[in-house]
């Protein structure tokens, strides 16, 4: 089950439930081809499930047509890594940021202005600069103005797909921190798939570690990256580059890899990697999520390590 | 790893500038770059894009675009030999077997007609004297050291039946097929991901303690440099501004802009709160400030930064280690 702002539950495929608070952010993390971007496209509706389903709010988001369709995009909304590949050319920003606002909108052409003004300052952008195309900003500029567009419709959640990598490493910090103030000021969630970790550590509340399509361990950012559980998690955070040339690094090697998602290892789809596997438990049955244990939740016959005090 | 003291220069750039012409004018994208490297050794060169670490690299290899550029100065001493007098003829026998570099983009650098193992081969050929019945199994051979699982089914597949950190390691494998003395590698990890990356990293320094080569690692990536280099160049807006070992610099950085590249990265284990950043933009190559390139955005910055371009200024530490930056605060230090 998942919570978007103000009680949305959402379920989607199989094995994977999760939950954001309002004002908080879930980032996604895992392997390319773990089902990050999957879950992030049906989740946006870009894509629906071949099993399972996306409810939002106990509603089959699959199953969404006309007005209510309408209605949930507004609520749901996307910021994605390229801002060169993301916004039309030839559409003036004005018409960009409030593309998501021409669906609903109940809102005369005067309001809508308003409304686009209004976030173009709060992404750090002047009001004047709406009738610019976006040859005319930089990338980092590009990228408010994306974020612009996806808060025009005051969504309850963002998906935030690699949101700053294509961006040089002076401006990543300045929209890092947009999120924190607009994230302050709006109480809007964000859903974040990153696969730079020290980035993920900074802006995530919560983490879901994905492996093959499945959520292995879920809990609060500080406790997994302090005391990961999950042999997966130890061994990609151990896999994280240092943030000082003298950091003591003790790098777990995952051998192998990740094998393919339509046709995963039995049992424990991580055991074959496994540098903690226990036995015949790991490779012929499929471990259970449990917990939580100190709001943690895990998916490994080993069950919770004791946290030494 | 720690780099032998005793280890002796292999490659050594003096004052090296590289033009862009935009129609009737010409610009300076690299701009009198020094840096020198030693055997076994790591250099990262480090700043944002458009900075000219890619047009440096291929500067060293004369491989810049034909019609846009031009390696208008300065001297690329390898092996007693300045690359930059060699005719286009001499330069095709040293690239690849003296020195070699890993693009940025491995969708570009393999060709996707022909197999992995055609293009090791074809490398092979043109620097070594592996008869052509031995070419397949030499690539073979290539592609096992550098950890390719079932290099004998693998040397047989087109690159887009590879996942993205295996075409690298292709990549890695037709740089290092003929042992070069200097590897620059540009970016070789920016899109992979960590468990790859790490994988990969450790590929090239174990290939890197086999076989002595010095590399020269473009990134802009901190996280990089903290884990594979010895020492480090930061550049920006075509130059280097400051040089040195790599702890000291990530301890002590002497130039403002280095200073505030460190601040703004999020750190994985430690801080919360606001993280630091650098206001505006980098300069365009048509438009660089008089003084020093950064005093537009430089927190630091004074009348004389503006108008006057500073020096260079030499802080070594104990061991009397190269260090230095190109800032005016130096002055007084
Ligand atoms: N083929 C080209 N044509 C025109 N300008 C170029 C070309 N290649 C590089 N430049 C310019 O040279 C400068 C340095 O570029 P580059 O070396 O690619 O930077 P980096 O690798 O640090 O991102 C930039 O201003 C870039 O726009
Ligand atoms: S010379 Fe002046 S403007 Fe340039 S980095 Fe130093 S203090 Fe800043
Ligand atoms: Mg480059």
């Amino acid at each position: 089950m998942f919570n978007v702002s103000g009680g949305r539950q959402v379920r989607a495929v199989e094995g994977i439930n999760f939950k954001i608070n309002a004002g908080r952010t879930l980032a996604l993390v895992g392997e390319s081809g773990c089902g990050k971007t999957t879950l992030t496209k049906m989740l946006l509706r870009l894509d629906t499930p071949t099993a399972g389903q996306v409810l939002v709010d106990g509603v089959d988001i699959a199953g969404l047509r006309g007005a209510p369709l309408k209605a949930f995009r507004a609520k749901v909304q996307a910021v994605f890594q390229d801002p060169w590949a993301s916004l039309s050319p030839r559409m003036r920003v004005r018409d960009i940021v409030a593309e998501p606002l021409q669906a609903t909108s109940t809102l005369s052409a005067k309001e809508i202005d308003l409304r686009v003004h209004e976030v173009l300052e709060s992404v750090g952008l002047r009001a004047d600069q709406a009738r610019n195309f976006p040859h005319e900003f930089s990338g980092g500029q590009r990228q408010r103005i994306a974020i612009a567009s996806a808060l025009v419709s005051r969504p309850q959640l963002i998906v935030l797909d690699e949101p700053v990598s294509a961006l040089d490493v002076s401006i990543r910090s300045q929209i890092m921190n947009l999120f924190k103030d607009i994230q302050e000021s709006t109480g809007v969630s964000f859903l974040l798939v990153a696969h730079d970790l020290a980035t993920t550590r900074y802006l995530a509340d919560d983490v879901a570690v994905m492996y093959l399509g499945r959520i292995v361990e879920f809990g609060p950012a500080e406790q997994l990256f302090t005391a990961p559980q999950h042999p997966y998690t130890k061994a990609l955070f151990s896999a994280a580059l240092p943030s000082h040339p003298k950091a003591p690094q003790q790098e777990i090697v995952l051998e192998g890899e990740m094998p393919s998602p339509l046709d995963p290892p039995t049992g424990c789809a991580f055991h074959p990697r496994c540098h903690l596997r226990l036995g015949d438990i790991c490779v012929t049955q499929r471990p259970v999520m449990q917990g939580p244990q100190q709001d943690v939740t895990l998916a490994c016959h080993r069950g919770f390590e004791s946290v030494e005090v | 790893m720690p780099l032998d003291p005793q280890s002796e220069v292999v490659l050594e750039v003096r004052n090296l500038t590289t033009t862009i012409s935009i129609r009737t004018d010409e610009f300076a994208a690299v701009d009198n770059v020094s840096l020198s490297l030693k055997r076994g050794e790591t250099l990262g060169l480090v700043g944002e894009s458009g900075s000219g670490k890619s047009l440096t690299g291929l500067s060293l290899l004369n491989l810049v675009p034909k019609h846009a550029a031009r390696v208008a100065g300065g001297a690329v001493m390898l092996d007693g030999v300045d690359l930059l007098q060699l005719s286009e003829r001499e330069m095709r026998r040293v690239r690849g077997k003296k020195i070699s570099m890993i693009l940025q983009d491995p969708q570009t650098s393999l060709n996707p007609s022909f197999s992995v193992g055609s293009q090791i081969g074809e490398a092979l050929s043109l620097h070594t004297d592996v008869p052509k019945k031995g070419l397949k199994a030499a690539a073979v051979e290539m592609l096992r050291r550098v950890r390719v699982a079932a290099p004998e089914h693998r040397v047989d597949a087109y690159p887009h039946q590879m996942s993205g950190g295996m075409r690298q390691r292709v990549v890695g494998a037709i740089a290092i097929s003929c042992a070069p003395d200097v590897i620059i590698a540009d970016e070789p990890t920016t899109s992979l991901d960590v468990t790859v990356q790490a994988q990969y990293i450790r590929l090239l320094q174990e290939l890197q303690a086999e076989t002595g080569m010095g590399i020269i690692f473009i990134t802009h990536d901190f996280g990089i440099v903290a884990k594979v280099c010895h020492r480090l160049a930061v550049m920006y807006a075509g130059q280097i501004v400051e040089t040195g070992p790599v702890e000291r610099i990530f301890d002590a950085p002497g130039h403002p802009y280095t200073q505030a590249l460190l601040g703004s990265v999020p750190k994985l284990h430690g801080q919360q709160g606001r993280l630091p950043s650098i206001s505006g933009n980098p300069p365009a190559l048509w438009n660089k400030p008089k003084g020093c390139k950064f005093a537009p955005r430089c927190p630091l910055a004074d009348t004389r930064c503006h108008t006057e371009e500073p020096p260079v200024y030499d802080t070594p530490d104990q061991d009397g280690r190269e260090h230095w930056a190109r800032c005016w605060r130096l002055e007084t230090q």
